[in-house]
């Protein structure tokens, strides 16, 4: 048996992920040296007669699959639209891939989902074709788990909605109390101060703030809370929690 | 003759004690509210709706501790995943979104702005009541069964006392 520490995982996963027609990809057992073989070179060795094992392609609704739960862990919720669009029928690598573009931060995200995910199926492999310990692979595994997507861009998927929402009139959102200290928030509710040019009525503005802040919270099941605010009421706290928003507070937009 | 309740059991058709603190709760709210008190009627009408929905999250199993709280487990477990109307979790956020305003910004809050929550508050409470009285009668109906069958020497499933987790 190998060692998985022997093979290199990033090569074992560009030969599962290569589809190239006439090319074929093998492992030697005993060193875990990978080789790739042109089908139609002419002369040469069998690899299968030297022992060597051949190494198959992923599947195609294993990689939809990987894109699929990316997708599903997005909370920008403009970027989880647009990407659950662009997964739906023919084309979907490729539509996937052009909207990833836009969004820049969720691209380096999506690599690194895509390279834990690869690397754990590169281990799998190795053990249903008996070249490494089940236990084995699965202590490697663990060491690649799926990078946290987490709910960290939750304040600016938020954000973004509420520019969208008020558009000129919105001078910054901040975020207050638990996610703004530093420790982890966990699963504490998110509070907001969205700070407006003009406040007529802050309770008409929250009520048209009422659907946004619900698909957030029915989303991510963390509860979203929102005030709005002028940067008077900042300016001359009169509470607490604005007088702890002056120094403490994060500002996403 | 019927089995009497195991004592601090929940009753079907007699509403739990986490919907009668609601309902005084409520009372207090459309009083505050009446009698020119909007920001403590808000405050009543808050207080109302989270102890309907705690009370749902206790049948549940799942009561809510400081983080995550009674809104975020209300909006998972309740509504995402047994069924309860998404309107109530909605009006639950909404209303605690007041809440929590008032209490953050002072600042004078309309009449109207306490009537819309007393009358949210009241819609979650009616909501909550009639699930919470609805999972009881199908918990008591399958732990009638569940008896019935084990009785008859089939053996069964032992009742959970709670819910149908509802089929997406």
């Amino acid at each position: 048996m190998l060692d998985p520490d022997a093979v290199d995982l990033g090569q074992l996963r560009a030969a599962l992920d290569d589809h190239t027609a006439g090319t074929t990809w093998w492992i030697d057992p005993a060193t875990g040296e990978i080789a790739t073989r042109l089908d139609a070179a002419p002369g040469g060795q069998d690899p299968r007669a030297a022992g060597w094992v051949r190494i198959p392609t992923t599947e195609t609704h294993e990689s939809y699959r990987d894109m699929a739960e990316f997708v599903a862990g997005v909370q920008h919720r403009r970027a989880a639209d647009l990407l659950e669009r662009a997964i739906s029928g023919r084309g979907a690598f490729r539509r996937f891939k052009d909207t990833l573009f836009e969004f820049p931060e969720l691209r380096d995200r999506w690599f690194r989902f895509r390279d834990a995910r690869g690397h754990r199926r590169a281990l799998r492999w190795l053990a249903d074709a008996k070249l490494v310990t089940a236990e084995a692979a699965e202590r490697a595994a663990a060491a690649h788990p799926d990078p946290d997507q987490g709910e960290q861009d939750l304040p600016e998927a938020v954000a973004a909605d509420l520019a969208l929402l008020f558009r000129e009139r919105l001078e910054r959102v901040l975020v207050i109390e638990a996610w703004a200290g530093p420790e982890d928030p966990g699963e504490a509710d998110l509070e907001l101060l969205v700070v407006l040019a003009d406040l007529p009525s802050p309770w008409a503005d929250l009520d048209r703030m009422d659907t946004l802040l619900w698909r957030h919270t029915e989303r991510t099941g963390l509860t979203v809370l929102a005030y709005p605010v002028t940067a008077a009421d900042l300016a001359t706290p009169s509470s607490p929690v604005l007088l702890r928003a002056g120094t403490g507070a994060l500002q996403v937009t | 003759m019927a089995e009497s309740p195991t004592p601090g059991e929940p009753t079907p058709g007699a509403p739990t004690p986490g919907i009668l603190r609601a309902r005084e709760e409520l009372a207090a709210a459309e009083l505050l509210a009446v009698h020119g008190l909007p920001a403590p009627a808000v405050a009543a009408a808050v207080r109302s709706a989270l102890a309907a929905a705690d009370d749902a999250l206790v049948l549940l199993g799942r009561p809510a501790g400081a983080a995550p709280g009674t809104v975020s487990l209300f909006v998972r477990y309740v509504v995402g995943q047994r069924g309860l109307d998404a309107r109530t979790g909605q009006r639950l956020r909404a209303l605690v979104n007041r809440g929590r305003r008032v209490e953050h910004v002072p600042g004078a809050v309309p009449a109207s702005v306490a009537a819309a929550a007393v009358s949210d508050a009241r819609e979650v409470l009616d909501a909550v009541e009639d699930w919470v009285a609805a999972s009881l009668r199908v918990a008591a109906e399958r732990a009638r069964v569940v008896a019935a069958t084990a009785t008859a020497g089939n053996g069964g499933p032992s009742p959970s006392g709670r819910p149908a987790r509802r089929r997406r």
